[in-house]
């Protein structure tokens, strides 16, 4: 008996082990609709956003000094399946470091903004502005806005609050 | 009276027309120069608002990030120790922290920071200590003293940096104040600038304006004379006309005109119209609009006036002023109008047809040499006649329904005929008889005047050659060639008739007027010749009537006179009038040519002429009426028997 009771705790550490390797990196929240359900949260892990299509976007921006290529998936595809039922009017962006911002989501959807987690090839680390960096084509952005959509680029990003027009 | 300004901005408009023209181009450049003005601050707003953009938001912030991170991690060291935090919690402020001196490092701001050595050097050295710390970070475990490690490590740094940051602030500030005032005086200039460009534009369009209005006034004037031109009188009548006011209108034009402005040139014409147009117009009273429709045509408008005792009184009143001594570069002129009227409503209804009544009783006017016309209707209706006639008259050509007359003539002394006179009738199926005199003004009128003589050409020679075959042979021809017809071709058509009809150049005689000979001298005399040298001859019709100088008369190569018929009245008995004729025979003495006189229509008259001279030939009511073609023969074969007998009672009288 006493070995099953070990077995089984090992069974258990052994799975919990597992999903601790797998941290969530991104929640969305808002009145979303998953296959008929209604929830108030999806939490995505790094494999389960890597999954997606991916896009790349090629730019330079303020914090570099070359045009880097980032690849991750593209924010609208993440979020039309959860708000389809609704127009969604603004996303209130949160970093790790407790930074928010929201954003008219009219303002950024022409850009196709790219959940990037990865830089010229590489994965980002927390350390390096990961694991999600709100990425836009900020080369193609019209110089005038561009003081403005630059702060719509959150990095460390951890969650997104979603808010959808009232019908 | 013209006061001194005015009279020099008259004189001196092509200077004016620069002036104006510079300071629309000057004031086109002010507003360029503020517009170039204006950009340039709005550039230098924007560059103010870039470089506030870049200050604001970047080092400032990510100063005060890197503080609070610093904080947020020395706190989660001190919270570690107590095991009040887990390892992952000290984990992300770990590399949150480590993720932000990179920001400063790496990127544009370190382009800005540039200048700052000193804080580049700060960040640096705090970076080092963050990666250098991670093992000990790592290894952290609750109760551990190694936690004051990491924070010996750090805290000496959260001072400065703090410094840091309040310096940065306060830099700003004072940035922002700078930034302030800057902004303000910009703001300001540009203020300036656009509400100038903003009056220099409108001052700009004031200037279009005005010009656009003069320029459209313009178009309503006549440059020349100022006055009013065609297009301003047109609507000045339709006005008129829309408020069914009565008016007269009335066009004047100056008789000698054409023949001055020929000899003085086109210049003085123009001086002689301006002092036309300046008498009139000052004279002009309250109810009166003057205009200028063509070169020397002027249009006055009165309103109100209807009755022709009135508009009688305005005509003499515009005759006497033209009429008066009118002196251009020191010739005098005693000008004299040409006058023709027409009133609204009487005659008229629509102002194209009111200038157009009045223009035909100018046109009569001109014609009859009359002081003025007034429009009537019935000048409208012979106008309509003519036009009528002109276009029936190339159908009556083509299908012979004119016909012609042929008048004998007769010597005198011995009763034998020599010849007849042809002449064109028609009968027209509306008007009735149409007489020579009319039909040849009709044909002149009309550009026809070639095709019918043409025309009375070929069969007049028809008709003198069927006679000729009966035995007149010595019967000769008369036609006569009005002045449009006298030309190079009439003498090609004569002589392909001839060689048609075998007759010959001297069975023709043609008749012209004294007009024709004095028309251009050089070129009809020369033609004169050309028709002599064929052997075609020549009569002079009219001899007395006209204007042409004995000269004239002696060189033209002409085979007769021949008197007009006018000399014949009251001949009969002593005194001038057959003392005039006499003088008129002399004077065909002299010259050595033949007489021929016409209009002959009484006994006493032939004997009077037979007293006066036996040389003459004599054509008249008295010899035959002109007889239609077909009579002319029997004519020919009774005259003959009679003039036997007849001279025979003149021998036994």
């Amino acid at each position: 008996m006493k070995r099953i009771g070990w077995l089984l705790m090992l069974l258990g550490w052994q799975l919990q082990a597992q999903e601790a390797v797998e941290p969530v990196v991104l929640s969305i929240s808002g009145p979303i609709i998953q296959n008929g359900r209604h929830l108030e949260r999806m939490d995505y892990t790094l494999s389960q956003l890597q999954a997606l299509p991916q896009v790349n976007i090629t730019t330079s921006h303020f914090w570099v000094q070359d045009p880097h290529t980032y690849s991750g998936p593209a924010l609208r595809q993440l979020l039309a399946p959860l708000f389809a039922h609704t127009t969604i009017k603004t996303l209130t962006l949160g970093a790790l470091n407790g930074y928010s911002v929201a954003v008219d989501w009219a303002k950024v959807t022409p850009y196709d903004p790219i959940l990037a987690w990865q830089d010229n090839g590489y994965g980002m680390s927390r350390r390096d502005k990961g694991p999600l960096w709100l990425m836009l084509p900020y080369d193609r952005v019209p110089v005038l806005q561009q003081a403005e959509l630059i702060h719509f680029m959150v990095w460390q990003l951890r969650n997104i609050k979603v808010q959808t027009e009232i019908n | 009276m013209q006061i001194p300004l005015v009279s020099w901005f008259k004189n001196n408009r092509v200077t004016l027309n620069y002036l104006k023209t510079g300071t629309a181009l000057l004031l086109l450049g002010i507003m360029i120069l503020f517009a170039i003005g204006a950009t340039h601050t709005l550039v230098k707003i924007r560059d103010h608002n870039s470089l506030l953009e870049q200050r604001t938001y970047d080092v400032p912030w990510s100063l005060m990030q890197l503080q609070l991170e610093m904080g947020r991690f020395i706190d989660a060291v001190r919270l570690r120790h107590y095991g009040a935090v887990t390892h992952d919690e000290l984990m992300l402020r770990y590399d949150i922290l480590w993720s932000r001196t990179p920001v400063l490092l790496s990127g544009k701001l370190t382009e800005i920071l540039g200048d700052r050595p000193d804080l580049l050097q700060l960040v640096q050295q705090i970076e080092n200590r963050i990666q250098g710390l991670e093992p000990q970070v790592l290894a952290l475990s609750p109760n551990s003293p190694a936690y004051q490690a990491i924070l010996i490590e750090l805290i000496p740094y959260f001072e400065p940096l703090s410094q840091t940051v309040t310096a940065t602030m306060q830099n700003n500030v004072r940035f922002y104040a700078e930034y302030d005032q800057a902004y303000r005086a910009l703001s300001q200039r540009l203020n300036i600038q656009v509400a100038s460009l903003f009056v220099s534009v409108i001052l700009l369009l004031l200037l279009l304006l005005r010009e656009h209005i003069r320029h459209q006034r313009q178009q309503l004037k006549d440059p020349l004379t100022q006055l009013a031109n065609r297009a301003a009188a047109q609507r000045r009548l339709n006005r008129l006309i829309g408020r069914a006011q009565p008016f007269s209108v009335t066009l004047i034009k100056i008789r000698q005109f054409g023949d001055i402005s020929r000899k003085f040139g086109f210049e003085f014409g123009d001086e002689l119209l301006q002092a036309v147009a300046c008498r009139m117009s000052q004279s002009l009273s309250a109810n009166e609009y003057l205009a200028r429709l063509e070169r020397d045509e002027f249009l006055l408008v009165a309103e109100g006036l209807v009755e022709l005792e009135e508009v009688r009184t305005q005509v003499s009143r515009i005759r006497e002023l033209i009429g008066r001594r009118q002196s251009i570069m020191e010739h005098d002129f005693y000008l004299q109008p040409m006058i023709g009227v027409a009133l609204y409503p009487s005659d008229a209804g629509t102002a194209v047809e009111l200038v157009s009544h009045a223009e035909i009783a100018l046109d009569l006017c001109r014609r009859q040499q009359a002081p003025y016309v007034f429009f009537d209707p019935s000048l409208l209706k012979e106008i309509t006649r003519t036009r009528q006639l002109a276009s029936d008259l190339i159908v009556a050509m083509e299908n012979n329904s004119l016909s012609l007359n042929y008048q004998p003539v007769i010597e005198l002394w011995s009763g034998r005929c020599v010849g007849v006179e042809a002449s064109c009738h028609w009968h027209h199926p509306e008007f009735g008889v149409i007489t020579q005199p009319e039909l040849v003004r009709v044909a002149e009128q009309f550009q026809l005047s070639e095709r019918l003589i043409t025309w009375v050409l070929r069969l007049s020679c028809q008709h003198l050659y069927s006679w000729h075959r009966q035995g007149y042979q010595q019967l000769g021809l008369a036609l006569n060639i009005p002045l449009s017809a006298f030309r190079q071709e009439l003498l090609v058509a004569i002589q392909g008739e001839l060689k048609q009809t075998g007759l010959k150049p001297k069975d023709l005689v043609l008749e012209v007027s004294e007009e024709t000979l004095m028309q251009d001298i050089p070129g009809s005399m020369a033609l004169m010749d050309s028709f002599a040298r064929q052997g075609i001859r020549l009569a002079l019709d009219g001899f007395g009537s006209g204007l042409s100088s004995l000269g004239h008369l002696s060189r033209a190569p002409l085979s007769w006179l021949k008197i007009d018929a006018g000399f014949m009245s009251g001949i009969e008995q002593p005194g001038p009038a057959r003392h005039q004729l006499g003088n008129l025979i002399a004077m065909g003495q002299v010259l050595k040519l033949p007489l021929i006189c016409e209009g002959v229509v009484s006994e006493h008259q032939r004997q009077v002429l037979g007293e006066l001279s036996r040389e003459l030939l004599i054509q008249g009511e008295l010899i035959m009426r002109p007889l239609p073609a077909l009579e002319v023969q029997a004519w020919l074969k009774k005259h003959d028997s009679e003039s036997g007998r007849g001279l025979m009672a003149v021998a036994l009288g």
